[in-house]
């Protein structure tokens, strides 16, 4: 499969061994999102790793088997994520998605560790490998850490992972009443050409608000929003990168 | 640009090289998965399980934490986060995308990198590396085991066969944790050449070793 940017194809050797870093690690992440020939290199790249790594292996000592055994003790099991092609069974799915119009399901009280990892993973694409590279800007990275931790840490924090209603892409959305916030990851989406960019819509039933421009890094779209309203849905379109009032199209729908 | 080349619809590409032969025909089979059934067991969370997987992977694990980050302490703390990480993440891991010797081993990569990469000015690291050659560095020696003794030796002989860039190459970024960029600045060449090094090198290695994905 061709894709928009096929120089893209020569990185996943190096993608494969984690010898990229910055604009290019980010680069090739969104590459092989999008190119078959790509992910099977990498199937191959990767199984030849493992190879590697037999290679150099080396037993550790057993009191790592101990401290790993006694770590484990505390830590929740993350369930499956809901389609995934072979849900362990027996473990607690994610709740299903429901319409526009369901009850909100009942939260337990405690946040779900589950919940913290898988969003930390989400936070992991947006943030993963770049943070050493990118020395200068680690305290913009910390402040929009400090925020996101501060959604999960809400006791009705809630994640869901979707499809971008009428697109390939997929769409991370974690949620909190309590924090009044949203924090969502959209990946697959097409580059916005200079001069525009995507914009976040709360969708309610009599309408929809603007929720702030979704900020693009290495074919991720991130973006962070508060004032939760009614929404059920968020929105997604595109628009001039200063925002519009109003969306110019019909908004691609992402649940929450 | 610079992509695999495939030779026919079905075959990986490069495999038509020639120049090395596949040794890996007796190889363990390294990704089809016999980790698939106790993952999915740690996934419930059967602990015997998860021992399983945890004897099975370890040595690997830890071994290329130790190679990369040269410091045991270090290397064992890898272990231990690899290692909840497949704990927490058992049920998310998605037979479709690969096996779980890929998944696990990525994420021991990643870990033992971002580590050392973390702890160290990039510039630091160079200075160093100007003073060590990498081939002689004291993890490099030979461990006194025997339990991996097979795949090591095969893994050295196919390392072998590559051109001493494409070694160096893969040294570098895999075991090392360079960048294609920082490997580049050590050797004193343009970041294309360490592009196609480390991509033919791998090619080969694949080749050599067998692998089928
Ligand atoms: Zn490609």
């Amino acid at each position: 499969m061709r894709s928009a940017d096929d120089d893209a194809h020569g990185l996943t050797a190096a993608y494969a061994v984690d010898a990229l870093d910055g604009a290019e690690l980010r680069r090739a992440e969104a590459h092989v999102a999008a190119c078959a020939d790509c992910r099977r290199d990498l199937a191959d790249f990767r199984a030849t790793a493992v190879r590697l790594a037999y290679g150099a292996a080396r037993r550790p000592g057993d009191h790592v088997w101990e401290r790993v055994r006694s770590a484990v003790a505390d830590v929740r099991q993350v369930p499956p994520i809901a389609g995934a092609a072979e849900p362990g069974a027996g473990a607690a799915p994610l709740p299903p998605s429901t319409g526009r119009r369901r009850t909100r399901i009942r939260r337990p009280r405690v946040r779900a560790p589950w919940l913290v990892a898988a969003a930390a993973l989400a936070v992991a694409l947006v943030l993963g490998g770049t943070v050493a590279a990118m020395g200068a800007r680690m305290a913009e990275l910390r402040s929009h850490t400090a925020e996101v931790e501060a959604l999960l840490a809400a006791s009705d924090a809630r994640l869901r992972e979707s499809r971008v209603e009428g697109t390939g892409a997929s769409a991370t959305v974690v949620a909190s009443e309590r924090s009044d916030a949203v924090m969502v990851v959209v990946k697959g989406l097409p580059e916005a050409p200079p001069g525009m960019g995507y914009q976040l819509w709360y969708v309610e039933d009599d309408g929809v608000r603007p929720a702030g421009m979704l900020a693009e890094s290495g074919g991720m779209l991130t973006g962070m929003a508060h004032g939760l309203g009614s929404a059920r849905e968020i929105g997604i379109t595109m628009e001039a990168a200063s925002g519009a009032d109003a969306p110019s199209s019909d908004p691609m729908r992402v649940g929450m | 640009m610079e992509r695999v080349e495939r030779t026919g619809s079905a075959g990986p590409a490069g495999r038509a090289e020639g120049v090395v032969g596949a040794e890996g025909a007796a190889a363990p089979d390294r990704d089809g998965d016999d980790l698939a059934g106790p993952l999915r067991r740690t996934a419930l969370g059967d602990l015997d399980a998860f021992a399983a997987v945890y004897r099975e992977l370890s040595a690997p694990v830890y071994g290329l934490a130790l190679r990369v980050l040269r410091d045991r302490a270090q290397a064992e703390e890898v272990v231990q986060e690899v290692f909840t990480e497949v704990w927490r993440l058992a049920a998310r891991h998605d037979p479709r995308r690969g096996g779980v010797r890929p998944w696990v081993l990525t994420v021991a990569h990643r870990r033992a990198v971002d580590r050392v990469r973390s702890e160290q000015a990039a510039a630091a690291r160079l200075a160093e590396a100007g003073r060590r050659t990498p081939e002689s560095s004291p993890a490099d020696a030979v461990p006194d085991e025997v339990e991996h003794r097979m795949e090591r030796e095969r893994v050295r002989r196919c390392l072998r066969r590559l051109t001493e860039p494409q070694r160096q190459a893969v040294r570098l970024t895999y075991y090392t944790g360079y960048t294609q960029r920082e490997a580049a600045d050590l050797l004193g060449v343009p970041l294309t050449t360490v592009k196609g090094r480390l991509r033919d090198g791998l090619i080969r290695l694949r080749d050599c070793l067998g692998v089928t994905t």
